[in-house]
């Protein structure tokens, strides 16, 4: 055997190697259809996002769920195709095709070997400009949806979601998170093709490509399956900004049975084109994104409260928010309450150091890298920068503008835009349990569970 | 259909041994300067005897706690410090970690994961920490999730009659608290060696000098007696086994059938994968449609052939309205399984579900890091099936062994497996408060 002795301490990195940044491409139809290719032929495959202004924040206030089930039913048939033979057509060419809302934008998601790219094309410029709406399959799909609501609800972290936006953005839409028993009642067929009508339009849309195949054979395909599809001129409503917070509040759902507290902390927080996001990600991920943050080693690791510890910032286009969540036994509740703040207050009165930010650097860097090395990872790169109005060039200066933030900036935008005394507790659980451990925390009020 | 030529796709690979019986495979790719490492344990919850349930989680756990020169805590922060990100996972048939790195940073992960495999140390006082943390795991995964008892435990405990097989991963609470310091050392010596072990590595890397790194950290790892192989094998059971629960936060009904199928090497699994496609795989398959379009009587229907090494289960999951009976519901599956039983399969049927396997291996199927499209999807897919089938080229040769099945192979597969003697079917019944009855 070919011994040799131990290596007792870490070995140095080699040179680092460049990241090629995906070249990125760009045409637009004659319809007025942008279309972003980046040409990757790693695989046989390619990864397609068709990416439509029309979220549930676009929902008419006595509507939510709008835009969702819009989404959910465009793929339930065209009008030359049935559900059945749709799907069929599209799974015949081993792709996937599917649609969803989230609260900015929908997006009709596919997947195709490359081979098949053409026709998988054709059928999604058929599903996007000539759904059918039709009446049993809208009403299929309501009927499930409200049988999805009911299954949701006996979800604790549903529960927790739902309250925490009520609570975190009050009147502005993205205080809904999913539509109610009612709402769906008043969704005829005609009110899912009114909304398609008026946001599903070139101008409104953006598709992004990532695959094996080039510029010009990708116009030429794009062209034809998306022809006849015409702009409308689409106007976005404002909205009231979510509401300031000023004290601390603890919002408990009361859910029997519940063996495990779970736990959502924060509160508004800069949106991702400010320019206080990236060192307030940074810090996030310092305090509870990743396995070895403060949360982590000391919530699960030093106390063995949780499984599951984190803090994040929401990436959304009309307001952000900051939040730690965690999952604890109900008997540890508020110390878990009073760790996590505690971590926060420590961020405010001592910022970082000067090593964990650069390891927090690395660790986003590295990150950001391994997010570009799969299709779908390029693609939502690309939607995000485009749906949340990020700056051009955004991607390429990622890795320099994450790097070139000092434990100065740190300090000050702790100090800007975290205040454990106005964030909102909410946890559901057994009430009659929980309550007296989080009271110290500040005015409690409970809700049901269903 | 008109379509064009599938384009060939291979991965490419090298397969080396060393001394101490350590089986490393490397395949480059320099498209992103990123590394996936890959270290695959043959031990998983089928060794664990009776009273131990649990502890090849647990010790999934002890992995991250220390070992002779990276302290407690250290395990994460050489890595993420560093821009990597890491994980480990337990399954009955084997034990995983990884780590995906810059590519720059690759000899710093050999030298974590060779120095937890030469010396990884553990006390009581991490061993009780860890145990608690593997107790808030199972209420958050388990406890606390309608329907995920009995259809990620319960069923395999009826469907299964082999202990080795039948017990789950996550395993009973009374056992994790019975696990001894000295359980922790003896499982260790007896399958964390390198003998019991696959090294895959996959990405940016120059494999002349990796194999030199691999060989200076791990190369003087000793070897130790290969552990007692597991009997895995299942009795033929003769009878339908049935059981009924009640779950306490399901606030709708829902049926879990278990048919049992041969090992991972037969080649009737091939047709069973691709009669999975056929029933489950996409809105065309027969039973979404059957059940959740055409009676509307299903809110999701899923399953199909759950890949272990050993024997395997063929399952289905079918969550309904409440105004549904559950004969009607079971009545509905088995016509569409008998109507392939007595039919067989359509011609484009069978074209879709090949297509589908094919998309299937590029675009992963847990998630955004799996599929051979990432160094991470090639490193574990190249680790498997060198520990599993002894011969990494599968990732490339597999794929022609299911496009060649045909319709009479799927036909005679669900003739065979999918009859009522070989199965097991839990009713579960919603009992959470406001559910209808």
């Amino acid at each position: 055997m070919n011994r040799t002795a131990v290596v007792t301490t870490p070995p140095p990195p080699g040179a680092l190697r460049p990241l090629v940044l995906p070249k990125r491409e760009e045409f637009v139809t004659v319809g007025g259809l942008r279309v972003i290719l980046v040409e990757d032929r790693r695989v046989p495959f390619v990864t397609l996002r068709l990416v439509v202004r029309a979220g549930s924040v676009h929902d008419p206030a006595e509507l939510p769920g709008l835009a969702g089930l819009t989404a959910h039913c465009l793929t339930q048939g065209t009008q030359k195709r049935k559900s059945f033979q749709f799907a069929r057509a599209v799974e015949e060419l081993g792709a996937t095709l599917e649609a969803h809302a989230n609260r900015d934008y929908s997006t009709v998601s596919a997947t195709v070997l490359a081979e098949n790219l053409d026709a998988l094309l054709r059928l999604m410029g058929e599903t996007v400009i000539t759904p059918a709406f039709a009446p049993d399959e809208v009403e299929l799909a309501k009927e499930n949806t409200v049988q999805t609501l009911r299954y949701q609800r006996t979800q604790p972290h549903f529960l927790a979601r739902e309250r925490y936006a009520q609570v975190i953005f009050g009147k502005h839409p993205y205080s809904r998170i999913a539509p109610t028993e009612e709402s769906i009642a008043a969704m005829p067929p005609d009110t899912l093709r009114e909304f398609h009508a008026r946001y599903y339009t070139p101008d409104n849309s953006l598709l992004v490509v990532v695959g094996a195949v080039d510029a010009e054979h990708l116009q030429k395909a794009v062209e034809k399956a998306f022809a006849g599809w015409e702009p409308r001129g689409v106007t976005h409503e404002t909205h009231e900004a979510p509401p300031s917070r000023t004290r601390r509040t603890v919002h408990i759902v009361d859910r029997p049975g519940s063996v495990q507290v779970n736990l959502l902390i924060g509160h508004l927080a800069p949106r991702p084109n400010e320019p206080d996001f990236l060192p307030l990600e940074v810090t996030t991920t310092a305090l509870g994104g990743r396995t070895g943050s403060r949360l982590f080693m000391n919530v699960r690791e030093q106390k063995g409260f949780a499984y599951d510890v984190s803090s994040h910032l929401s990436e959304h286009r009309e307001a952000g928010s900051f939040t730690m969540s965690a999952q604890v036994r109900p008997e540890v509740a508020g110390e878990a309450v009073e760790e996590m703040l505690k971590e926060v207050e420590l961020l405010r009165q001592s910022g970082i150091t000067e090593k964990e930010l650069d390891s927090t650097k690395n660790y986003l860097n590295g990150v950001f890298s391994i997010r570009l090395s799969t299709q779908g990872g390029i693609a939502g790169e690309i939607i995000a920068i485009e749906m949340l109005e990020l700056p051009r060039g955004y991607m390429e200066t990622y890795r320099e503008r994450v790097q070139a933030i000092t434990p100065e900036v740190i300090r000050e935008v702790v100090q800007r835009r975290l205040f454990t005394d106005r964030m909102a507790i909410v946890a559901v659980g057994e009430a009659e349990q929980i309550r007296p451990l989080l009271e110290p925390f500040g005015e409690v009020e409970v809700t049901p569970a269903m | 259909m008109p379509a064009k030529k599938a384009e060939p796709f291979n991965v490419p690979y090298s397969l080396h041994t060393l001394e101490n019986g350590l089986r490393v495979v490397l395949s480059e790719d320099h498209s992103v300067p990123v590394v996936a490492v890959v270290v695959l344990y043959d031990v998983g919850a089928r060794n664990e005897p009776p009273g131990r349930t649990g502890f090849a989680h647990l010790f999934e756990h002890m992995m991250f706690q220390g070992s002779a020169h990276v302290k407690k805590g250290e395990y994460f922060s050489f890595v993420e410090d560093n821009g990597g990100v890491l994980n480990g996972m337990t399954s009955n048939d084997f034990t995983i970690y990884f780590e995906i790195m810059p590519s720059n940073q690759l000899e710093l992960a050999l030298w974590l994961e060779a120095d937890r495999m030469r010396s990884l140390q553990v006390n009581q006082e991490n061993l009780d920490n860890q145990r608690e943390v593997v107790k808030e795991e199972k209420r958050l995964r388990v406890d606390n999730q309608p329907f995920s008892y009995a259809r990620g435990i319960l069923l395999y405990e009826l469907a299964y009659d082999n202990f080795a097989n039948a017990h789950s991963v996550i395993g009973s609470m009374e056992d994790l608290d019975a696990a001894t310091l000295e359980d922790v050392q003896r499982f260790f010596r007896t399958y964390y060696a390198p003998n019991n072990a696959v090294l895959a590595i996959a990405g940016d890397i120059e494999s002349g000098q990796t194999l030199e790194w691999v060989r200076k950290h791990f190369g003087d790892i000793p070897p130790q007696e290969p552990p007692q192989p597991v009997d895995v094998t299942e009795p033929e059971r003769g009878q339908e086994k049935r059981a009924q629960y009640t779950d306490r936060l399901a606030n709708l009904p829902a049926v879990a059938i278990a048919w049992k199928v041969p090992p991972r090497h037969s080649p009737e699994r091939y047709a069973l994968a691709l009669l999975d496609r056929i029933l489950f795989s996409g809105e065309s398959a027969r039973l979404h449609q059957r059940l959740v379009k055409r009676e509307k009587s299903a809110l999701s229907v899923s399953g199909g052939l759950e890949d272990r090494r050993g024997p395997g289960l063929f399952t289905t999951f079918v969550v309904f309205k409440p105004d549904r009976s559950f004969e009607a519901i079971e009545h509905s599956v088995y016509d569409e399984i008998e109507k392939v039983q007595q039919k067989g399969v359509q011609a484009r049927e069978l074209q879709r579900a090949k297509n589908q396997l094919r998309a299937e291996r590029y675009r992963g199927m847990w998630g955004p890091l799996s599929g051979l499209q990432t160094p991470l999807g090639r490193a574990m897919e190249l680790a498997y099936h060198t520990l599993f089938d002894g011969d990494p080229a599968l990732i490339n040769t597999e794929l022609q062994k299911y496009l060649d099945v045909t319709g009479e192979q799927i036909q005679e597969v669900a003739r065979r497996f999918l009859i009522p003697t070989n199965r097991t079917v839990l009713h579960i019944l919603p009992g959470a408060t406001g559910a209808e009855q």
